[in-house]
């Protein structure tokens, strides 16, 4: 819709586009000395900065203006021009030249202000509504490494993550999605060091979302995911800028959702899943060790019950005689088959972990304590479950948490309960048959295009990011980029690059 | 963007063919070398090897001219529709053979390790719809899959040998060199096809992206079988003699036996080692009965194996349980791939390598000429 210059029309296509907003505020003011010139301002209350508005929009145009003599040629003709560049002491100021444009901007936090006899709004940039500060992030918690988290405003997240990589090179797209929620995505990327099919391929899944909101990155991360029905998630979240800061380096991308302080970076793969920020800011012996104790945690999640399950009613001759007789014994008293007994203890579990997630942090914590401690020993008590079965379900649920991406322990998680059936189904031999679906899948899937269990799916270049996998390697020893990127800059130590050369220049003149 | 679609690396290939040729073939190997050549079998070995590498070679240099073509679609370039489609045939009918043998060896040795009750069709049948996932997921999934198990089908085998360290007595390898010339042809034939399986790369070039280096890793693939196969003789002679060797249905895994950890937790391995040999059969029947659709599918000149993945499955079944027991399966395959086998392996790719050359002299004489 085009702007009349007749102030009064324009306000009321306004209010009529936004009846019933009663959080609209509608200031219209009269200007110069005679008062002679009609303006209005209009803002979202509490989405702008009120301070900034009147300090420097208000009160200039209303005192200022009156005090000072004006410039008496053409006054009226230059009106625009003379608030926009003269009076306006706020540091973004733009033109609009549609309701449209105005309106999105009005809602997104800035001030419009409406002049008399001009066919064009101004837009002054005001957004200031109350925030979060920026604190330790919650769910990533790190023993040694940065203590600033994201939080629910994109702009200062962008910031966070700008902070660390003072490069040129560093692009931060905006995009809007959600035909209605209208939500501000930042797309962050290396220019320089990101291949080009993936920022495209990125760009055109995020520009191909169509939903009318998006309230957190978890919607955008199963929209442009590849495959929907997988239980393994194909972007990674965090909320830690230096996570976001790492990838971008690797030749990742991140994708920053205002409204949350989860972004997303893209492509994961089930080895980046299993890193975790501190990897890097620790010893490589020690970051080793906990890598693989993250393997062993998705081994024992995924098939600790399973195995149980076999072990007991199908192979009870695999197990050591004398641990055989033991869990014979125990089971004596059990009434339920193995499959049963196990079902019963992983669905309490189950149980308990979701109610302790509902209640407030110290009752939650009181639940488990409760529920864990009080349940299984009254259980192994009253003869339902064999004490071996409860510590397999303790032992699996901390396995689970010993996974850094929730969204890979879930989609184990879920699983767990498919292979129990497939090892009540038949037994070892059906676990396999199990794992060997699983990987099946697993090769299918991509994440944008990057095979999800890259490096272990190839034989050639891929293989060095080996070293970044179970065994995390000096850092010195990573001299190159991550291969599965495909970085157009492969070269993550140039002085490296040349210690190699002056090395060569040596053998050079010893010949 | 890098997905590539229905493409596979050389790396992947080789892969492929290792998996492939290590199936149930490894099981009865050391009776078959103890059998015709005692204690040098591990010479028949090498043999074997090589006149295997030279097969691979050879089919790796025709396979490399008709890039992107399998051997099903240039082969009627060549030989004629006619004939190329009834070569083709003969190929599926192998690959369905080896397939429901390989099969069928899985169902026996799981009913007698792991499942004792469990009736053999049962296992068979299971076996198949799992493969019959990955077959229809494509080259893709079948390439990546058998890198990401390469490790655990050859590691174990190695890593047996140093478990079994205080077992072995070297003195069973002797004599050397004590046999005769005739003896070793007759073992030829029966050792050349236990490195059986490698003849997948008529189809399977078809889809490698880069093929410049496929040879190197081809060759790369057979050297390492050739190092797996020895080792398991080597081993299975050193554990248990060849008198006793000659007596075993299946060295290799009654090797699995005698292995024991002192203060471990498992009481015997077994458990492991069937869980890595259903990996390693199911690594083998992939690329098979991907191999027979695709196939199936280019007779037909269509672009989707995928149909023809569960109507095999009926087939295959049916030909396993066609033999009465492990004797007469092994009788049966030893029949079919002495007829078949040397086809494909032998005939079929030195056949077309010869009239692909005449046909390129031909037109390079054309150009002259013209």
């Amino acid at each position: 819709m085009i702007i009349s210059t007749n102030i009064n029309r324009n306000l009321e296509i306004i209010k009529k586009e936004l009846v019933d907003c009663d959080d609209i505020v509608y200031r219209p003011i009269k200007v110069g000395q005679k008062q002679n010139f009609n303006m209005a301002f209009i803002y979202v209350d509490g989405l702008i900065d009120k301070e900034l508005i009147s300090e420097f929009g208000l009160e200039p145009l209303l005192l200022d203006a009156r005090e000072n003599k004006p410039n008496p040629q053409n006054i009226k003709d230059n009106l625009l021009e003379l608030v926009e560049k003269g009076n306006i002491a706020v540091s973004e100021v733009k033109e609009l030249k549609t309701i449209e444009e105005a309106l999105e901007n009005l809602l997104i936090g800035e001030t419009l202000l409406l002049i008399d006899g001009y066919n064009k709004i101004l837009m002054l940039s005001s957004r200031g509504w109350p925030m979060r500060g920026i604190t330790e992030p919650q769910i990533e918690t790190v023993v040694r490494g940065p203590r600033d988290g994201f939080n629910e405003t994109v702009k200062v997240n962008a910031t966070l993550v700008r902070r660390r990589i003072r490069d040129t090179k560093l692009k931060a797209k905006y995009i809007k999605i959600g035909t209605r929620s209208k939500t501000d995505v930042v797309v962050m990327y290396m220019e320089d060091i990101v291949n080009k099919k993936l920022i495209d391929e990125v760009m055109k899944r995020l520009k191909g979302i169509t939903v009318d909101a998006i309230i957190g990155s978890g919607q955008i991360q199963h929209a442009i995911a590849g495959n929907s029905y997988s239980p393994f998630p194909e972007a990674q979240y965090t909320e830690r800028p230096d996570v976001v800061a790492a990838a971008l380096y690797e030749g990742r991308i991140g994708i920053l959702v205002d409204n949350t302080p989860f972004s997303l970076i893209v492509p994961a793969t089930i080895t980046t899943l299993l890193q975790s920020a501190e990897d890097y800011y620790g010893s490589w012996y020690i970051s080793s060790l906990v890598r693989i104790v993250r393997f062993f945690a998705i081994f024992l999640c995924l098939l600790f019950p399973a195995l149980y399950i076999a072990m007991t009613s199908y192979h009870p001759g695999m197990l050591p005689t004398q641990l055989a007789i033991y869990v014979a014994a125990t089971r004596d008293t059990v009434p339920f088959p193995a499959f049963i007994e196990a079902f019963i203890m992983e669905g309490t579990i189950e149980l308990l972990r979701e109610s302790g997630s509902r209640l407030a942090g110290p009752i939650g914590t009181t639940i488990g304590i409760v529920g864990g401690l009080v349940i299984g020993q009254a259980a192994v008590e009253a003869g339902i479950v064999s004490p071996l079965m409860v510590i397999i379900v303790a032992v699996t649920t901390i396995a689970s948490f010993a996974i850094p991406n929730y969204g890979l322990a879930s989609g184990f998680r879920v699983l767990r309960f498919g292979m129990m059936a497939f090892a009540a189904f038949s037994g070892l031999y059906g676990i396999m048959l199990g794992l060997l679906l699983l990987a099946t899948h697993l090769v299918q899937l991509n994440s944008f295009g990057i095979p999800y269990l890259s490096p272990l799916t190839n034989i050639g270049n891929n293989l060095r990011d080996l070293k970044d996998t179970l065994i995390r390697f000096p850092l010195q020893t990573m001299k190159k980029r991550p291969y599965f990127t495909q970085t157009i800059d492969e070269t993550r130590m140039p002085g490296a690059r040349n210690q190699g050369k002056k090395g060569d220049n040596s053998k050079d003149k010893k010949k | 963007m890098m997905k590539i679609d229905n493409k596979i690396t050389s790396g992947q290939l080789m892969a492929i063919i290792v998996n492939t040729i290590i199936g149930v073939g490894i099981l009865s190997l050391p009776r078959d070398l103890v059998e015709a050549l005692k204690t040098d079998g591990w010479i028949l070995v090498l043999i074997s090897g090589l006149l295997a590498i030279g097969s691979v070679t050879l089919i790796t240099i025709l396979v490399m001219k008709y890039p992107g073509k399998t051997v099903t679609e240039f082969g009627r370039n060549l030989i004629t529709t006619p004939i190329s489609d009834f070569c083709s045939i003969l190929f599926l009918i192998y690959l369905l053979i080896f397939s429901a043998f390989v099969v069928r060896i899985f169902g026996e040795i799981v009913k007698m390790y792991l499942l004792r009750n469990t009736p053999i069709e049962f296992i068979i049948i299971t076996m198949l719809i799992t493969v019959a996932y990955i077959a229809r997921a494509g080259i893709e999934a079948i390439g990546k899959f058998c890198v990401l198990v390469l490790p655990i089908v050859v590691i174990p085998i190695f890593f047996m040998g140093f478990v079994l360290l205080p077992e072995l007595d070297f003195s069973n390898l002797l004599p050397v060199f004590k046999f005769k010339i005739t003896d070793l042809l007759k073992g030829i034939p029966s050792t050349v096809f236990s490195f059986a399986g490698f003849e997948v790369i008529l189809l399977f070039n078809a889809f490698v992206e880069r093929p410049k280096k496929t040879l190197k890793y081809n060759l790369i693939g057979m050297v390492l079988i050739i190092f797996v196969y020895l080792f398991v003789f080597l081993i299975s002679v050193m554990v248990f003699g060849v008198i006793e060797t000659t007596h075993l249905i299946w060295p290799s895994m009654s090797l699995m036996e005698v292995i024991q950890f002192p203060g471990a937790f498992l009481e015997n391995v077994q458990g492991v080692v069937m869980a890595q040999w259903v990996v390693l059969v199911f690594s083998t029947l992939a690329p098979l009965i991907y191999g027979s659709a695709l196939i199936f599918d280019k007779l037909f000149r269509g672009n989707e194996h995928k149909y023809y993945v569960f109507p095999l499955m009926p087939i295959i079944f049916v030909l396993a349980l066609v033999p009465d027991n492990i004797a007469t399966a092994y009788d049966y395959i030893g029949k079919s791939t002495n007829i078949l086998g040397t086809f494909v392996i032998l005939v079929l790719p030195l056949l077309l390598l010869v009239v692909s050359l005449f046909k390129k002299n031909n037109k390079k004489g054309a150009v002259k000429n013209g």
